[in-house]
């Protein structure tokens, strides 16, 4: 096990080179420079000056010595400071990360929660009217804009029924509250932005383990566990339910870059200042060094990701062995 | 002495016109094995499951000690399959994929309250030795043994509850011809050891010759002769039954 693991991390490494090859080549070869913003609005900048900016960027030299320049820094673990503030980009993206990662955990629990009994309730009830109430719910989930249905809530609990705040991630008065008031506080700013993003995702999960669910109630091993005289809730939620989830926890292997990529919608939205709109933000003031740190950051989570699906996959199913 | 009567059990599945089983009768004898014969398809294994409420009848009393298979219970019927048991037909897909060996058997333990913790790994050992395996399967998964190995494992299944009464159901149909003899002297030699009552399903003749004592032969859901092996085999009233044993002579 430990040496497919070891195995599999060496082999990522290629991988990872070439995935910052083709987005630093992209990124850097897209239209519009950081310096546009301090030197094209500004017509009495000339040239010259123009020249100095780029030169103290590193931006004069060929695409390949700037690749060279930043691959050097990056195995020192040193993403280079922003453009746009000189601060060091590994800081902006601390400080953005955990309220990222703590809105899509919050999401994916939630998700969980709520996803898995509905999937298995419904494939218990395959084809009654509490299954197509359920699909039609979690797929008008799935349909609904995240950016409609975020307005229409605010406008709704924010603003009209005045039961929770619309934006940002704690209140004007935050530094004066006590600890518990700060817990609160950050939870009730966070139920819309969470509520928003899980609900848009409960359709791949609980479908997935509905028909995860209804192909494996049709097993015969399933027969096998009634004949042996099994309560049909244990050969529902032991025999059937443990065999159905198997390929769950695949997705959620898959779902980890998602944790730290964040989404830039509904943090536009709702004023959260996470990793989509840092990510967003960079991009327009093309910040090279921060839109590469977060792309790196993202690549190695995915590749991540897989390798865990894989290892997980073969932790819960005893039939797989990796070799 | 009768064991288990079926009256009139009637199968229909929707969608289907015509029943699967239909309103069908007769009787287990203690201790005798009944060969359940017929071409694929007409209604042998549906006749099976709902014998033992695996998939419900419309129709129809199932009597065994005195009571209703078909109207007792949840909890009664769960006591119920203690008794009655079932051999299923594919080893392959009837055993959790998940489940080791040992933990297969002393599952059925635990369900029935049958032993004490203690004493569970080692009566799991006896019963795995019973079939002619051994304490080395009990970390196994089904996946890492062989047809003749798992169904070996499916019969030590079946009789972990102790049962008087088993369905065979075409216990040997899938697997290799080569253990197909094994597997069926296993069977009968459990049989005779252990006074059990067998079902014995089959749409091989040739099995149901050498190891019944009556026979009920089935056509399209519904009983078309029944009596003794030897009367069967010698003397064929039916039109259907001459042919099934025509088409089998021809084969041998």
């Amino acid at each position: 096990m430990f040496r497919y693991i070891f195995r599999r991390i060496i082999g990522l490494v290629p991988l990872l080179l070439g995935i910052t090859i083709i987005t630093f080549a992209v990124i850097h070869l897209a239209p519009g420079k950081p310096t546009d913003m301090e030197t094209q609005f500004n017509p009495k900048v000339s040239l010259e000056a123009r020249e100095r900016i780029a030169h103290l960027y590193g931006l004069d030299k060929p695409l390949h010595i700037q690749y060279k320049d930043w691959m050097a820094r990056l195995v020192r673990l040193d993403f280079g400071t922003s453009f746009v503030d000189a601060r060091p980009v590994i800081d902006k993206i601390k400080e953005r990360i955990p309220i990222t990662l703590g809105i899509s955990l919050a999401s994916i629990i939630l998700i969980l929660l709520i996803g898995v009994p509905i999937g298995v309730s419904s494939a218990v009830r395959q084809g009654s009217f509490y299954d197509r109430g359920m699909t039609v719910f979690v797929f008008v989930g799935f349909a609904i804009p995240t950016f409609w249905l975020s307005l229409i809530l605010m406008d709704l609990v924010g603003v009209r029924w005045g039961l929770l705040p619309v934006s940002g991630i704690k209140s004007l008065e935050f530094e004066k509250f006590g600890m518990l008031e700060k817990i609160i506080d950050v939870a009730r700013h966070l139920v819309l932005p969470v509520f928003v993003s899980a609900f848009g995702s409960l359709a791949g999960i609980s479908r997935y383990m509905r028909s995860n669910m209804v192909h494996v109630l049709k097993q015969d091993y399933i027969r096998t566990a009634r004949a042996k005289g099994l309560k049909e809730k244990d050969v529902i939620y032991k025999h059937a339910l443990r065999n159905a989830l198997l390929p769950v926890v695949t997705i959620l292997g898959l779902a980890v870059p998602g944790l730290i990529g964040g989404s830039v919608i509904f943090e536009s939205i709702f004023s959260i200042p996470g990793m989509g709109r840092l990510f967003y933000e960079s991009v327009m003031a093309r910040d090279y060094p921060v839109i590469m740190g977060v792309l790196v950051i993202g690549a190695a989570l995915t590749l991540l990701g897989n390798l865990l699906a894989d290892v997980s996959y073969a932790a819960v199913d005893p039939r797989i062995k990796l070799e | 002495m009768e064991l288990l009567k079926v009256v009139n059990l009637k199968k229909v599945f929707p969608k289907t016109k015509e029943p699967a089983v239909n309103g069908v009768d007769f009787s287990i004898l203690k201790g005798e094995v009944l060969g359940l014969v017929g071409e694929s398809g007409c209604g042998k294994s549906t006749l099976a499951k709902c014998m033992l409420r695996l998939i419900n009848a419309q129709e129809g009393n199932i009597l065994y000690k005195d009571r209703d298979l078909l109207k007792i219970l949840p909890k009664d019927m769960h006591r119920m399959r203690k008794d009655l048991q079932i051999i299923f037909q594919d080893p392959y897909t009837s055993l959790d994929p998940r489940m080791r060996i040992g933990d297969i058997l002393e599952e059925v333990f635990i369900i029935h309250h049958s032993f004490l913790r203690g004493r569970r790994k080692v009566k799991v050992i006896e019963i795995l030795e019973m079939v002619g395996l051994g304490e080395t399967y009990l970390k196994r998964l089904p996946s890492e043994l062989s047809g003749g190995e798992r169904q070996r494992v499916g019969i030590a299944r079946s009789l972990a509850t102790d049962p008087e009464f088993i369905i065979c159901d075409e216990p040997i149909s899938s697997l290799d011809i080569s253990v197909q003899a094994q597997i069926l002297n296993l069977l009968m030699d459990l049989q005779k050891r252990k006074n059990l009552t067998y079902l014995f399903i089959s749409h091989d003749l040739g099995v149901i010759a050498s190891i019944c004592d009556r026979v009920i032969v089935m056509q399209a859901g519904n009983f078309v002769e029944r009596g003794l092996c030897e009367d069967i085999f010698r003397k064929p009233k039916h039109d259907y039954t001459k042919n099934l044993l025509k088409s089998s002579s021809l084969l041998s």
